[in-house]
């Protein structure tokens, strides 16, 4: 299988005040297509730092950070901006969806970037709420749904450009467990049956054990964890 | 037109504070439509000004002899002058003011432009009484041709000893611009005979028209000296003058006016900046989502530009449609026959309108959207 996601010899440091804080120094990854992977770590870790990075969303110091054939830094941040647009979705822990827009309106917003016709893109919509199970929510706002169901739009709206990888930052952080195994199925569909690489950052095992790999961040390391066993 | 629905739902975040904008916006650019409206009047009136007329008048005030109307007429370079006074009164309640200018047969050759035909100038010649009436006074008193109408004047008494003043309506005529509230014009020889013996044989001032342009200004000061030792010395001023706007007010007028139009659009930027730069602060974590999702820099700078572009445009649009609507109704609220200038809603002023709502959104969205083009989206997202 072909490498969806390939980090080699990252370098990153973050300044706070003057002082230099180096997070990954030399960190490789190989994440082939069809992967769901979950990673793990302490706060501090730089999990959210490659989820950054493999978004196109933060520079890498030196390394390579190479997304589908795609060698991000070698993009300015006008073609990371359209890249991102086309080829990764992201899921937020608080779904940043819009307040004043109904689930569709929020969901409809990648596709505003596309040349697609107002059907077109109206019929997309409409598949990826029902993908995500809230057809007949189109109409409500956010303020009128639960978490459940606004994560549920936000996975919606990270599908429906239909990108071949979802980026996902702590997607139940903000769930009780019977809502977040929901979403984490959901993931779960995603990744076999629409084929979607995820990759998933977790602070939580038990979400971590939905996917088919884990990892876990540990002094800018990556160490491979053993999945569960049923 | 498939990010309208974004940028409306933005504005629509918090309905208090838009429309309150809004209404801020339209009423700034009321203030705007009728300071620039009033200098459109004032550029025409001084456009329309003649450069061979001459306004002449008693000095020291009062009532000039008629008789100097030949004396002016026999000087060098004077082709014509017309006398012209006026009975200023009211119609059946002291608050109906109306102003009756009475002028001789000569008014017809001094002022040739205004839109009063020959065989109308001639009703009020074989009517003493006759008045021509213009189409918005004719409509203010509901007056028609045929018609009579009681002017009562307290300060022209009558031989007879009243001061109520009959006229017949005898042409209704196009308004002009010179005349805000429209105009009443009667026959001087009626009024001179009709009124009290020691005040007859006088008018209130001359026209003058001059046979060469050129010489105005030096005939207008021939004028003054040539009248200097009479028993009326008489003063003189040239139309072009006269009708400057600024002329004895010891100040610019149209200058006041545009300042004042500026001070109302500062309050906008001010306004609109300010909300525009609370609003994005808002929601500067939405769009760093846009960002993130694939909106570009200039994308969502120009959504912003739309937020604050959207109320200052549709602002300006209400805002030059109620000064449109306030010039309309304004000369039925004014005292008639004052000659108040009434603010002319030319496309010009339109046009300035919406030049000043687009610079206004364009200021009120710089700092924001320079905010956001140097948003780092990681930290956005993570709410530092």
């Amino acid at each position: 299988m072909s490498a969806a996601i390939s980090l080699r010899n990252v370098v990153k440091t973050y300044k706070r005040g003057k002082e230099a804080v180096p997070v990954l120094h030399g960190l490789s990854l190989e994440i082939p297509a069809g992967q769901f992977v979950s990673l793990m770590g302490p706060s501090g870790s730089g999990k959210t730092t490659i989820l950054n990075l493999v978004g196109g969303l933060d520079h890498a110091d030196s390394g390579e950070v190479i997304v589908g054939n795609e060698h991000l830094e070698s993009l300015s941040g006008g073609q990371l901006t359209k890249w991102r647009g086309g080829h990764v979705g992201f899921i937020f822990q608080f779904y940043n969806l819009m307040p004043m827009l109904s689930a569709a309106g929020n969901v409809e917003l990648p596709l505003l970037l596309t040349n697609l016709s107002k059907a077109e893109r109206a019929r997309r919509v409409e598949i990826a709420l029902e993908i995500v199970g809230l057809k007949d929510r189109a109409s409500h706002k956010p303020g009128e749904m639960s978490g459940g169901q606004q994560q549920r739009v936000g996975i919606a709206r990270a599908i429906v450009a239909d990108p071949p990888l979802l980026l996902c930052d702590e997607p139940t952080g903000d769930l009780d467990r019977a809502t977040a195994d929901e979403i984490l199925s959901l993931l779960q569909q995603l990744n076999r049956q629409h084929k979607k690489t995820i990759l998933m950052v977790t602070h939580d095992p038990k979400a971590a054990d939905h996917a088919s790999r884990q990892l876990e961040m540990d002094k800018g390391q990556l160490i491979e964890r053993a999945l569960a066993t049923a | 037109m498939k990010y309208l629905p974004l940028v409306w739902a933005s504005i629509m975040r918090k309905p208090t504070r838009a429309i309150l904008t809004l209404l801020s916006v339209m009423l700034a650019f009321t203030l705007f439509g009728l300071t620039i409206g009033m200098n459109a009047t004032f550029a025409k009136v001084q456009a329309d000004a003649r450069d061979d007329r001459i306004f002449a008048f008693a000095r020291f005030g009062g009532a000039v002899p008629i008789a100097l109307e030949r004396q002016i007429e026999s000087m060098p370079g004077v082709e014509k002058v017309a006398s012209s006074s006026f009975v200023g009164g009211y119609i059946q309640e002291p608050k109906n003011r109306v102003f009756v200018n009475v002028m001789d047969e000569n008014i017809p050759k001094v002022l040739p432009e205004y839109p009063i035909t020959p065989q109308q100038w001639q009703l009020i010649r074989d009517t003493r009484q006759g008045i021509l009436v213009s189409k918005m006074q004719a409509d203010r008193w509901h007056l028609k041709v045929g018609d009579t109408v009681t002017i009562v004047s307290p300060a022209t008494k009558k031989l007879d000893g009243t001061n109520s003043w009959i006229f017949k309506v005898v042409a209704v005529t196009p308004d002009m611009s010179i005349f805000g509230q429209g105009y009443m014009f009667g026959n001087y020889d009626y009024m001179d005979k009709a009124r009290l013996l020691s005040d007859q044989g006088k008018t209130g001032q001359f026209r003058v028209k001059v046979s060469d342009p050129s010489k105005t200004a030096e005939i207008a000061e021939r004028i003054v000296s040539n009248f200097a030792n009479s028993s009326t010395p008489l003063e003189s001023i040239t139309e072009k003058v006269a009708f400057d706007v600024s002329t004895g007010t010891g100040m610019d007028i149209a200058s006041v006016d545009r300042e004042v139009a500026l001070a109302g659009m500062f309050m906008v930027l001010f306004l609109t900046a300010n909300g525009l730069a609370q609003a994005v602060r808002e929601r500067f974590a939405e769009f760093a989502t846009l960002k993130t999702i694939g909106f570009s820099d200039n994308g969502v700078v120009a959504l912003v530009f739309a937020e604050a572009a959207i109320p200052c445009l549709l602002g300006a649009g209400l805002g030059i449609g109620l000064a449109a609507i306030i010039s309309h109704v304004m000369p039925k609220f004014l005292p008639p026959g004052q000659g108040l200038p009434i603010p002319t809603m030319s496309v010009m002023v339109f046009v300035w309108a919406f030049i000043c709502a687009g610079v206004v959104a364009l200021i009120s969205a710089g700092l924001p959207a320079l905010r956001l083009k140097q948003m780092d989206i990681a930290t956005a997202l993570s709410g530092r």
